[in-house]
Parts: C-alpha cells; structure tokens; sequence
C-alpha cells in the first residue's frame, strides 16, 4: 500500500500540541497512526524488512526531539515524512549492505521464461533501490506518495520541475538496468519499438 | 504528473506503486515510545561553551604573539618576518635561550590543550557534548 493523502491535520496539529506542553504519552497517538506509512517508506527504500523496522524506529525519535521546528505552514505529514527520509537517507549512506549485486539474484539463462511475475516485480524493486540516490529518492518517494509532483517536491524539499526532471531521468536509468539484465518489462519495450 | 506513455510504463508505475502492505512488527509502537520516554528522560546535552572558550583563546593568541614580538624586538631590535621569527625561535632554543624556551613552553601547552579539547569533543563523548 503506498501513502494515502491523511486527513488527519488536525488531529496530529492537537497531539503535536499536547506533546509540546509537556504531554509526551501523546506522542504515541502519531506513532500509532503514522508508524505503517513510515515503515512501508522505509523498506522501500532499504528493501531489508529487519532495517527498515529500525530505520522507522530512529525517524520517530528524530521527529519527537524535532516537534517544535515544526512550521505549520506545512501538513504534519509533509514535514514528517520530510525527516524520516533524511534519516533514512542518512543510515543508508553509513549502511554497506551485503554484497549481493542485482545480477546475482537472478537465474541464469532465460529470465522472461524462467521468472514468475512476483519475482519480476522484485527484480524492478531492487533496481529502483540500486539507482543513484537522487534517482532512487525521487522515484520512491513519487510513488510512494500515490504519484503527487507536489508532495513528493515537498517532501524532498525540491522544486517540482526537479521532481519531474529526476523522475525522467531516473526511469531512463531503470530502464537501462532493467535492459541489461534481460528482464520481460525492458525486452517487451524492446520489441514493440521494432 | 502521470507520463504512462506505453504498456511497459504502465507496468512499471503497476509494479512500483502497489506493493505488499507491510504491518509492524508486534510491540513497535511500545519499543518506540519507549526510546522516546528515554531520550526525554535523558540529561540535556551539555552544550560546548564557546562564549567562555573563544574570548579565553583570543586573549591567549594575542598575549602569545605578544610575547614572541616582545623577545625577538628585545633580541634583534627590529620586526622580524615572520619566517626569520620561527628560525630565531629554533635556533634561539637550541642555544638554550630561557625566554625562547619559555615561548616554546607556552606554544607546546597551548597545541596539547587543542589537541587534547579535539580528541575529547570528537571521540571521548561525541553524543553528550553538542556544538
């Protein structure tokens, strides 16, 4: 499931309230109901679930000790989604995964005959996660916010004509991965173009 | 912005945009509000004090150039460049000048107080000491 714009303003702008005044238990109100959207988030990008759960975890400590920047010009959830993915951004930067490169996981030999379609989709997941960081940024985020330019431009603190240009550019690339490695979703574009 | 401009594409933004919901593990909520009280009931970090550490170094700067001006003029009688007052200093320790001593002296202290504030603000308690 990717994020659904929240109708949930107001109710996060009140324990917000209560956590600044010295409330703290209110702050698990914004866990309960934010805790699936910013662990979903997480493990696309990490695409490990263990690191993810972690990552989630760390993102609202950051958001608790950060509540008063807060400025409410902006949804609760733009801002909130905008630190955890600086964190998120941030550990994955630190974090050396195991070494498993894209090719690896896939079998030899024929791949469009060979895989199944859960498999495939896996395939196109983890390319999208292997793309450079401010491809892979941007596509995740986009799509993750139901394909919204000016929520994900929030969020990423870019503009949206950037998100446009990244998300161009970073299809490209996904494409270009995906090509190399045989998959069906590249083969097929392939031989419709011919 | 939607740019689905062939099948592929369509299947592509299909593949990226709906995966598996994905619920947290039991008790995630409870570990995280458990870090929070924690952190909330941890000590404040304790800030770096740079209004009381600049002024001190600033006035040592100056009392310490001071000083090396002072005794290079006392010895020679004119403004030295600045490469000709490390060379004084060198041979005017290795002949056993007490006064480019004590200016050496004062130097090393001076490089062994930073060095020693840098290694306990950067590895001793990175976390507890904020800047």
């Amino acid at each position: 499931m990717a994020y659904s714009t929240h109708k949930s303003g107001s109710d996060d702008g009140r324990a917000v309230d209560r956590v600044l005044a010295g409330d703290t238990d209110a702050f698990e109100e914004i866990v309960l109901r934010w805790q699936k959207p910013l662990l979903e988030l997480a493990y696309r990008f990490s695409r490990d679930r263990a690191l993810a759960e972690e990552m989630a975890q760390d993102a609202f400590l950051k958001i608790f000790r950060n509540l008063g920047r807060w400025r409410r010009d902006a949804a609760f959830s733009t801002w909130m989604f905008s630190v955890a993915l600086n964190h998120y951004r941030t550990t994955l930067r630190r974090y050396v995964p195991p070494k498993v490169e894209l090719e690896a996981v896939t079998p030899a030999g024929d791949l469009a005959d060979e895989m199944d379609a859960a498999a495939n989709d896996r395939i196109v997941r983890r390319a999208v996660a292997l793309l450079p960081p401010k491809y892979r940024d941007t596509l995740v985020t986009y799509y993750f916010m139901q394909q919204d330019v000016a929520e994900t431009a929030g969020t990423l603190g870019l503009k949206p004509s950037a998100v446009k240009a990244r998300l161009s550019r970073g299809r490209k690339l996904l494409e270009t991965k995906l090509k190399a490695l045989g998959h069906p979703l590249a083969t097929q574009g392939q031989e419709s173009e011919t | 912005m939607k740019a689905m401009e062939t099948p592929e594409m369509d299947t592509l933004e299909r593949i990226l945009t709906d995966e598996d919901e994905l619920e947290p593990m039991v008790g995630f909520s409870t570990r995280v509000m458990r870090a929070v009280r924690e952190d909330e009931a941890a000590t404040e970090p304790i800030a770096f004090p740079w209004a009381r550490f600049l002024p001190g170094v600033v006035v040592q700067c100056a009392l310490l150039l001071g000083a090396a001006l002072w005794i290079v003029l006392e010895s020679s009688g004119r403004p030295p460049a600045p490469s000709s007052a490390v060379q004084w200093l060198v041979g005017a320790v290795g002949s056993g000048d007490p006064q480019a001593q004590a200016v050496l002296g004062v130097l090393l202290a001076w490089l062994g107080t930073g060095v020693l504030a840098w290694i306990t603000t950067r590895w001793v308690t990175p976390r507890r000491i904020s800047f």
